[in-house]
């Protein structure tokens, strides 16, 4: 019987050294940001309302003086919340080629989450309210308070222009 | 997923051999007791290897085994480990010891009174207690930058049960080496939800609900009448 197990012993002694090449990090395989979803619309009747195609805007975050350019025609937008504060201020230029500006104020409450191991932490949102001059805007409104990385969900925010 | 495979394949391939083996030749021979009792004590000698190599955990393991009547196998398991998680995103440390206890069944016949070579399948019940210091997480983004956090220490207490298979040679009287592959069931997934430790000794992944290990021990077995 040994001669027989003694084959199966060396096996297990190889596989010793092949287990040692394991990676110690699991790859992260999901979305480790929360974005949220912001569309342009403008209204067409009392109750219908289309994308509107902004030319290269611009969202810029006041606060950390970072400007997002969106080099083609588009109505969706993702952008970052402050995950060190309660509110961010963008200012959003709907046109690069105009100097017209209008500021909106995310207010939210912070969630911290841990993914894995392998992906560690990120910060989902509740969005409260938001907040906004009107020199280009119409209105803003509130679509989905859950800014949860879950992109299978209505956008969080509807800017009309 | 390959590490997964060839467990399996290797805890499978030996009984499919042995048993075509020993179907033919112990057809119409009687159970062979053997004429000692046995207790075994072993180390598990992959661990310190795999400490070496591995920068961020480390483990050791030891057993324990009593034969009982009908080739079953009376196993006491116990070590410790932990882990050192120095990512750029989340760092912490995390320290366990872990108990396992259950029995392994021979799957061959005994060719004489003294042969304790042996192939095997068993069960275990296996706990963990174990302790993860506090964390330190970082999160990044391009507009906004690094904010960085601290997650309070926490204990854990694990339960899992096993499914092992394996074998052991007597190379020399009374020194044995062999393996165990294990397949590992997390029984209480719930009380691991927040940081549980990317390594727990004896188990495996913290975070998994299934976890595969392999083991393999020298022990030396004290015998008497």
């Amino acid at each position: 019987m040994t001669d027989r197990l003694n084959l199966w012993l060396l096996a297990g002694l190889l596989f010793t050294g092949l287990i040692s090449c394991e990676q110690e990090r699991d790859p992260c395989l999901q979305p480790t940001t929360a974005y949220l979803r912001v569309r342009s619309v403008k209204m067409v009747s009392d109750t219908t309302h289309v994308d509107t195609l902004l030319t290269n805007p611009q969202w810029i975050a006041i606060d950390s003086q970072v400007t997002l350019v969106f080099d083609r025609r588009t109505a969706a937008f993702n952008l970052l919340l402050n995950p060190s504060a309660d509110s961010a201020r963008y200012a959003l230029q709907p046109d690069s080629a105009v100097a017209a500006y209008d500021t909106l104020v995310f207010y939210y409450e912070r969630r911290l989450k841990f993914l894995s191991n392998a992906c560690g932490y990120t910060y989902f949102y509740t969005l409260h309210d938001v907040k906004s001059t009107h020199h280009e805007l119409d209105s803003v409104l509130i679509r989905n308070n859950d800014v949860d990385g879950n992109v299978n969900t209505p956008e969080h925010v509807q800017v009309y222009l | 997923m390959f590490r997964y495979i060839f467990n399996i394949l290797l805890l499978i391939l030996p009984f499919c051999l042995n048993a075509q083996d020993d179907s033919t030749r112990t057809e119409g021979t009687s159970f062979i007791k053997p004429d000692q009792k046995q207790l075994r004590l072993g180390v598990d000698i992959s661990k310190p290897i795999l400490n070496a190599v591995s920068g961020n955990r480390h483990s050791y393991e030891f057993s324990l085994d009593y034969n009982l009547p009908k080739d079953i196998y009376l196993v006491a398991e116990a070590g410790w480990g932990g882990s050192d998680i120095d990512y750029t995103d989340l760092k912490y440390t995390s320290a366990n010891s872990f108990f396992r206890i259950g029995v392994d069944k021979s799957m061959l016949q005994r060719l004489f009174p003294s042969d304790w070579d042996y192939l095997f399948v068993g069960a275990r019940y296996g706990i963990g207690f174990i302790r993860r210091n506090e964390a330190v997480y970082t999160t990044a983004d391009p507009v906004w930058g690094a904010t960085t956090g601290t997650i309070p220490a926490q204990s854990y207490t694990g339960h899992w049960v096993e499914l092992t298979g394996g074998l052991r040679v007597e190379l020399l009287r009374g020194m044995f080496a062999g393996y165990t592959v294990r397949a590992k069931f997390l029984l209480n997934q719930s009380a691991f939800r927040e940081l549980p430790p990317a390594f727990v000794a004896g188990y495996g992944k913290g975070e998994k609900t299934t976890a595969f290990d392999f083991n393999f021990y020298l022990q030396y077995a004290i015998r008497w009448k």
